[in-house]
């Protein structure tokens, strides 16, 4: 029973991904071909910082910050360098990882909101790094003179998004996985059973910025100009966050889920602000109150309230929500036969 | 000689929790600790398995001197610890709590391995049946022998357990005791625990150490230390003694 | 020249105090993280900015009239949004709730006001200056300063010598005992809320006489205020004002040696460095 579970499981996999594949060969349009590009950036960032965030239970509200730097390091080695594009690109994962065990490893001595606000101060440090920095360009930023046409970054973001999808699978089954929940579960106790609940975390944290790292790398070819402003945002921390605790944290298709879902719903925002805007303008008084609103802050705000009302109704995200359900489906069958 | 606690004392800001502290446990005498409440018997705990380095003072566990190591190093050195109200990993399965334990204290790297590990001990303290129930769903003595079947999975020498016996209504506690008894002989392993059920102590424990305010008061053979004015004293106050 | 550092700094670390004490008092009573805190402050600013420019209401009337609104408006998100938490493993819940508060009310800031940088230059005593044995006492740090300081004094009078003030430190003593006192714990957080967000009206007043603002300002904030609860130890008023002081004679001596951009990564640095030396605070309460 469980094994035929599980091959239905995998065939709507790779059922999924061999259409997700083909999506660039049918001329889907370019802004299309974007909104995928964003869910797949996305879901990788979610699923990634829920291998410390949802394994372990140390929310890293700073995690833009292995993004940012994954962005600088593949941008720079290429245009500094002449480095081929895979090479930085990868180096700027393994790098985001090198400088998540160096931050990772203080950081992680504290807990809950302390290791909130640490991790968030990251992002700001980094940005006044490399906004005063000479040879990252300063506040002006990079060029990248690349030729990577959409279709392309669109196979390598979803590439990635695969790839940490599978990481996060291989360390759920695995002995480290169960170190990294027990963390979560009950630090002391970990602790009093042999877990090196120091060297433990800072593991999941280093893991965690990989593909982070690798996806930055991708978005400086994907843009083709980046500057800190741009790709060190304290907003994407939270939304990173936010997506993954909407989806649920308890496993790695919880963030997934919860990526693809609000990325989608923002992105068409976008592409439909204008009509939204002028619908809005409808209200009475909106444009005198709101005379600076724009489809990115009605994004930002839809946000904030999911966020709150995620937390206060569905803690567990969709996936606990889903659980619920199961659960209560379980008690009326059991009751039923009584 | 197992485990030798050298004059340790134990500060926590101005007060004094544990004070000029020094005793030997050797291998396979069943010691008891016993006190008043608030003596100090889980903060001495805490000290030897190393949530809290001393103040001052020395821990040496067979042959090494393991003060101030973290408590995950000196849980693979082989001190295992039961608390007294359960740290369980509340949404494992009662088989994931011990798998947990005997991958990264046991030292097997091998899930199923481990697995099987698991199966052995919940069979031996008679969870087998729950092995798949979320620990969080256990009845509470059932929590409390889930926890012992935990700190066996890292192979311990020396168990630390605080107040297994707390709760346990009759026949649980017999079982208990006869579970002590099997870990002692069977498995080798020293046991010195904290206990506030004196008959159990008195039926089980080779040795008695009584703390009071943080200060050893008496340390012997049961009969002996039930005897000892100052225990006496401390436990029903001056007029009895 | 020193005791003009010395002036500035002292003045600076009140003002920030002001904004951070009803960040550490929630914190230390109810066990809340309220990273939103700061944009609440900054949104009061805005306000009487507004009735400022649009009909000509000096700021510090102003701030009498948000005062008892920013209170009503503490009561209404304990009730609409903490009360809902539930007790389980507030701190965490509250910290997420609260960036979330926070994303939307700074959004809404910019919706409604803009990205340009703002600022109370145009009130005069701001500009005043006055010169006494060598130092000059700038008004927009002088009356800030003086503004703050009333404010710690009032909360560290309420708490200590009101009927209410002392239920809510019996409160954040023991939250059982203080039940079988008959103390309304659901009213007696309400009302901590509201004297919190109250202090967030003061702050915020506070922080812009002397800082000019713009609708992400509040990050900035956020981390000095962070760093002043921790290193006056959560809860304690004597402490944040101390910290406060600290830190501003800080900012000034290192402003001294070192462009002002990099202030915020010495100040990160620092608060890394007290994190991971003493996480319970150089001050204990």
């Amino acid at each position: 029973m469980e094994t035929e579970k599980f091959k239905l499981k995998i065939t709507f996999l790779c059922v999924l991904l061999v259409v997700l594949v083909s999506v660039p060969y049918f001329g889907i349009p370019e802004y299309a071909l974007s909104v995928f590009i964003a869910v797949f950036i996305y879901c990788s960032l979610c699923v990634s910082w829920n291998v410390v965030g949802g394994y372990t239970g140390y929310l890293s509200f700073g995690h833009a910050a292995f993004f940012g730097f994954g962005a600088y390091v593949s941008a720079l080695l290429y245009t500094h360098t002449g480095m081929p594009p895979y090479g930085a690109i990868l180096l700027a994962g393994i790098f985001s990882s090198i400088l998540a065990t160096g931050i990772g490893y203080p950081c992680l001595k504290v807990k809950g909101p302390y290791f909130a606000v640490v991790t968030f101060a990251t992002v700001p440090m980094l940005k006044i790094m490399f906004e005063n920095l000479e040879f990252t360009g300063g506040v002006q930023g990079i060029f990248i003179k690349s030729s990577f046409n959409t279709p392309t970054i669109y196979l390598m973001t979803l590439c990635l998004m695969v790839l940490s999808a599978l990481m996060a699978v291989l360390i759920e089954k695995s002995a480290i996985g169960i170190g990294f929940t027990s963390i979560r579960e009950d630090e002391d106790a970990a602790e009093t059973i042999g877990i090196n609940t120091s060297k433990i975390k800072t593991l999941a944290f280093a893991l965690s910025a990989f593909f982070p790292g690798m996806v930055g790398g991708v978005f400086s070819f994907y843009k083709l100009y980046i500057n800190p402003s741009t790709v060190f945002s304290e907003e994407m921390s939270i939304l990173i966050v936010l997506f993954s605790l909407f989806g649920g944290t308890m496993r790695w298709i919880g963030p997934i889920i919860g990526a693809s879902i609000l990325v989608t719903i923002d992105r068409v925002l976008h592409i439909y602000s204008g009509i939204i805007i002028d619908w809005l303008e409808y209200l009475p008084y909106f444009k005198k109150v709101f005379p600076y609103f724009s489809s990115g802050i009605l994004a930002s705000v839809l946000f904030g309230l999911i966020l709150i009302l995620v937390i206060i109704f569905m803690p567990k995200g969709i996936l606990g929500w889903l659980e619920k359900i199961e659960l209560e489906r379980l008690k009326k069958r059991t009751s039923g036969r009584d | 000689m197992l485990l030798e606690v050298r004059s340790v004392t134990k500060k926590f800001g101005g007060l004094i929790a544990i004070s000029n502290f020094s005793f030997v446990l050797e291998k396979g005498i069943m010691t008891s600790l016993i006190g008043p409440n608030g003596a100090g018997k889980t903060t001495l705990f805490n000290i030897i398995n190393g949530i809290y380095p001393p103040t001052s003072g020395s821990i040496i566990f067979d042959g090494k001197d393991i003060t101030g190591l973290k408590p995950n190093k000196i849980a693979r050195s082989g001190i295992g610890r039961t608390f007294q109200t359960p740290r369980l990993f509340n949404e494992f399965t009662t088989l994931k709590n011990v798998i947990s334990a005997a991958i990264y204290g046991g030292g097997i790297r091998d899930i199923r391995e481990a697995k099987k590990r698991g199966i052995e001990l919940l069979d031996f303290v008679g969870l087998e049946k729950k092995k798949d129930v979320l620990a969080k769903n256990l009845l509470a003595t059932e929590k409390k022998y889930l926890e012992l079947a935990r700190a066996l999975a890292i192979r311990p020498k020396l168990l630390l357990l605080d107040e297994l016996f707390a709760g346990l209504g009759e026949s649980d506690t017999s079982n208990a005791i006869n579970l002590l008894f099997k870990i002692k002989n069977d498995m080798g392993i020293t046991i010195f625990m904290i206990e506030h059920n004196i008959k159990a102590v008195m039926k089980i424990s080779e040795k008695v150490i009584v703390i009071h305010h943080g200060e050893k008061i008496a340390e012997g053979v049961p009969k002996d230390v039930a005897q000892n004015p100052e225990v006496i004293k401390a436990y029903l106050g001056e007029e009895y003694a | 020249m020193l005791g003009q550092i010395l002036i500035n700094g002292v003045f600076l670390g009140g003002i920030l105090a002001s904004m951070a004490v009803g960040f550490s008092i929630l914190w230390r009573v109810m066990g809340v993280v309220n990273v939103a805190h700061p944009v609440f402050c900054l949104l009061s600013s805005y306000i009487a900015l507004t009735l400022l420019k649009n009909y000509g209401v000096d700021p510090l009337l102003s701030l009498a009239l948000i005062l008892p609104i920013y209170f009503a408006l503490g009561c209404f998100i304990y009730v609409i949004f903490i009360q809902k938490l539930g007790g389980k493993d507030i701190t965490s819940a509250s910290m997420v709730l609260t960036f979330g508060l926070m994303l939307i009310v700074e959004k809404l800031i910019q919706a409604t006001w803009g990205a340009t940088e703002k600022s109370f230059l145009d009130v005069s005593y701001l500009m005043a200056t006055l010169e006494w044995g060598g130092i000059f006492f700038s008004g927009d740090y002088t009356i800030g300063f003086i503004l703050s300081i009333l404010s710690l004094a009032s909360v560290q009078i309420f708490l200590t010598r009101t009927f209410t003030g002392k239920a809510i430190r019996a409160a954040w003593q023991d939250i059982v005992a203080s039940l079988l006192c008959g103390i309304d714990f659901n009213r007696i957080s309400a009302i901590t809320m509201g004297v919190s967000f109250a202090l967030c009206a003061v702050g915020g007043i506070c922080m812009t006489f002397v800082y000019s603002f713009y609708p992400s300002v509040h990050l900035n904030w956020l981390f000095y205020m962070f760093l002043i609860t921790i290193v006056g130890g959560v809860g304690s008023i004597k402490g944040v004002l101390a910290a406060g002081v600290i830190i501003g004679l800080l900012v000034n001596l290192v402003n001294l040696l070192v462009p002002y951009q990099w202030i915020t990564v010495i100040i990160f640095i620092l608060l890394v460095g007290i994190l991971l030396y003493k996480p319970t605070g150089l001050f204990q309460s």
